[in-house]
């Protein structure tokens, strides 16, 4: 229970130096929005944006101290502090003057009638379910594959280095990682739990920030239901218990297309602009997607901008300005991968720069192909077998497929074919790149305003109708809040302390096992070779075995072995195996050649420390063995003769 | 159709009773909206044919759940 407190201290500690420092910049910006939910979700999202972008230039000079971290986010957050303070006070204060002045009666903020309470209510219901059940499960230890391999990883050997290394042996080292640079504020300030605590928190804001999108489209009432459409999507709620960068890179979108909505749509302040373009170089500072989704929204402008010749000019300039700013904050991203692998974007399109690249757009990843009737049948697909698009814990849930049709039969509303547009562009760059469920969620906040707006429409249905679709959307929505309900049954323990995280991992981690041993024999500056990816519980430096190979081949060399490896520095082996028919395939190159030198040296080069069966949850079975490359000293004392 | 709705009711009291505290407890019933709507209904094949495509895709996707279930 305390560890559990402790991250979520962590945590807390985080989001209120992200207000602290973004708040100023919020105030500065002089938007003239300043009510509490748009002051907090602005101020956080710029604040995140802050520091994650100084994190990157200490790393990039070699200061990535945890002591410089605590310090500033300390100082940070007692600013947010003052903040809050003086905002109370100044609230009172108003209050007070209100009390004397005789006030006219508030204005409605949307011509469309305001949902009723009930229904309000029962969403906030759903809602905190949902999020408390999800909080549960972020407080478990991370397991996730791609959060162990690198989401974590790297942070962790950029936060053992003080810099932001290169890792040739890493893929995902020279991609854009600035939700990375939360997770490694958080495991500076205490672990992978607080990471994971952070994308809990990043989905929560995705939600807010679907609230802030959908206000000036819907109103402000009825904001409330898209932001808990987007909170209830089963893959959301799944996503906010692992530390991955999916919800991370849909809040930056989002945040980014509602500020630009103001400036561009609603001609309000071209301050706006400048929150656009932090909030776009962000999300290109996250993920390479984000490049799809500026085509997209970009490419829906600029048809746009043919229908409204009139605003081409400030248009012109906000796009500048957006363009500039955006390439500021997340151009040295891409000037890293430039210098390092010769493509700003590698491995993508490596083709295109080394003609011996194997492609990375490949068919295995497009379930459906390539064809038409393949993008018409997409959404009913996605929606009924996400399993064939990237796993079923990543699912979209059904409300979009349901209500978003319906917008055929409602009343135009201004913005819905806007948001639409840039969805329609989205997908089909989807369809033909990368057809994962998971990268749709930059478009969820974009589907939920015009969802809304086809659920306040289903009251124009006949009174029927009308009941049987708010009947199963209501079912609908407490699905979505039933389903990490269901996934936090094997976490609560944990999260309250009545199992031990130790305890936890060697249940669930298949790679615990072996990293608690390696720990104990093993410092920082030991090298661990590797057949499994995660290497985040070791404390030594692991190296990914199938990019080692591709880049040394070292199985082809002809050489010895042994010598090889220990020529290039390795102390430890870790071989990994499946056992069953489910699961991850591991490539057997150096099982294959261990087994092979074990069988004609016997122990002399590589001994055999632990070895071990593990069965994941998901029922996939697999075989670990750690060896340790015996020291050339210790292989001669071993092959001298005995007299 | 008000007095055809009037006699189904008087027919079914508990399935009027509940239609009409459904409606209440998610605002169908409130006066703005109610005059907005029968101002301007839905073609009735077009809300049959949403309600219809509504009911398809929730059956579906339990239908699909509970195959991921068992």
């Amino acid at each position: 229970m305390i560890a559990s407190l402790v991250s979520l201290l962590a945590a807390a500690a985080i989001l209120l130096a992200a207000f602290g420092l973004g708040r100023p910049i919020w105030r500065g910006l002089r938007t003239g929005h300043d009510d509490p939910l748009e002051t907090t979700v602005w101020s956080v999202g710029l604040g995140l944006v802050a520091f994650g972008t100084l994190w990157t230039l200490l790393g990039v000079a070699g200061l990535l101290y945890r002591e410089l971290i605590a310090v500033l986010t300390v100082a940070a957050a007692f600013w947010a502090l003052g903040e809050w303070l003086q905002a109370s006070m100044q609230r009172s204060a108003d209050r007070r003057l209100a009390r004397r002045t005789p006030t006219k009666p508030e204005e409605p903020t949307s011509r469309i009638a305001a949902p009723s309470e009930n229904l309000l209510k029962l969403l906030a219901a759903c809602c905190f379910v949902a999020l408390l059940a999800s909080l549960t499960s972020a407080l478990a230890p991370p397991t996730a594959g791609d959060a162990l391999c690198y989401h974590l990883e790297l942070p962790k050997r950029f936060l053992a280095e003080h810099r932001l290394a290169f890792l040739p042996d890493h893929e995902n080292s020279t991609f854009p990682l600035l939700v990375e640079m939360w997770y490694l504020w958080a495991l500076a300030l205490d672990g992978g739990v607080a990471a994971q605590l952070i994308h809990w928190a990043l989905g929560a804001w995705l939600a807010l920030s679907a609230v802030v999108l959908a206000r000036p489209i819907i109103g402000r009432d009825w904001a409330w239901l898209a932001g808990a459409i987007v909170l209830l999507t089963p893959g959301v709620t799944n996503q906010m218990t692992a530390p991955l960068n999916d919800v991370g890179l849909a809040t930056m979108t989002t945040l980014a297309v509602a500020a630009w909505w103001r400036a561009a749509i609603d001609d309000e302040s071209p301050r706006w602009y400048l929150i656009a373009g932090l909030f776009l170089g962000a999300a290109l500072g996250t993920k390479y997607l984000a490049l799809l989704f500026t085509a997209a929204w970009f490419g829906t402008w600029i048809v746009l901008a043919f229908h409204q010749r009139e605003r081409l000019t400030p248009w012109l300039r906000g796009a500048a300005t957006m363009l500039v700013l955006a390439a500021t904050l997340a151009g040295p991203w891409y000037a890293r991968a430039a210098w390092h692998r010769g493509n700003p974007v590698y491995p993508f399109f490596q083709s295109f720069v080394d003609d011996g690249a194997t492609a990375t757009i490949r068919e295995s990843k497009l379930a459906l192909g390539r064809t038409p009737w393949g993008l018409a049948a997409a959404p009913w697909a996605v929606t009924m077998s996400p399993d064939r698009f990237g796993g079923r814990g990543h699912q979209l849930g059904c409300a979009f497929l349901a209500l978003l049709p319906g917008v055929l039969l409602a009343r135009r509303l201004r913005g819905v074919r806007i948001l639409l547009g840039i969805s329609a562009a989205y997908v089909l760059g989807w369809f033909l790149l990368r057809q994962n469920v998971r990268f749709l969620y930059p478009l969820l906040p974009l589907w939920a305003a015009p969802c809304a707006w086809v659920w306040i429409e289903s009251r124009r249905l006949p009174r029927l109708h009308s009941s049987l679709v708010t009947l199963s959307l209501l079912g609908v929505v407490a699905l979505g809040a039933l389903w990490p309900v269901y996934r936090a049954r094997n976490h609560w323990a944990v999260a309250l302390g009545m199992e031990s995280r130790v305890r936890y991992l060697q249940r669930t981690e298949p790679s615990y096992p072996a990293a608690l041993l390696a720990n104990l024999l093993a410092d920082e500056e030991t090298q661990i070779l590797s057949q499994d990816n995660r290497g985040f519980y070791f404390a030594a430096n692991v190296t990914q075995e199938s990019l080692y190979r591709r880049r040394t081949g070292y199985n082809q060399s002809g050489r010895d072995l042994a010598t090889t490896l220990r020529n290039d520095g390795f102390q430890y082996l870790l071989l990994a195996e499946s056992t069953g028919d489910d699961g991850i395939e591991f490539d057997g190159t150096l099982s294959r050649l261990v087994d092979r030198q074990l069988r004609t040296d016997g122990e002399a080069n590589f001994r055999q420390l632990a070895e071990y069966n593990f069965q994941d949850t998901d029922g996939a079975a697999r075989h670990y063995r750690l060896l340790r490359i015996e020291p050339i000293t210790m292989t001669a004392t071993r092959n001298r003769p005995l007299h | 159709m008000v007095a055809a709705q009037r006699e189904s009711t008087a027919k079914s009291p508990a399935l009027g009773k509940a239609r009409r505290q459904l409606a209440t407890m998610f605002g169908f019933d409130r006066p703005s909206d109610a005059s907005a709507a029968r101002a301007e209904r839905i073609a009735p094949w077009r809300a049959t044919l949403f309600t219809a495509w509504c009911l398809v895709v929730c059956a579906a996707y339990a239908w699909s759940l509970f195959r991921a279930f068992n």
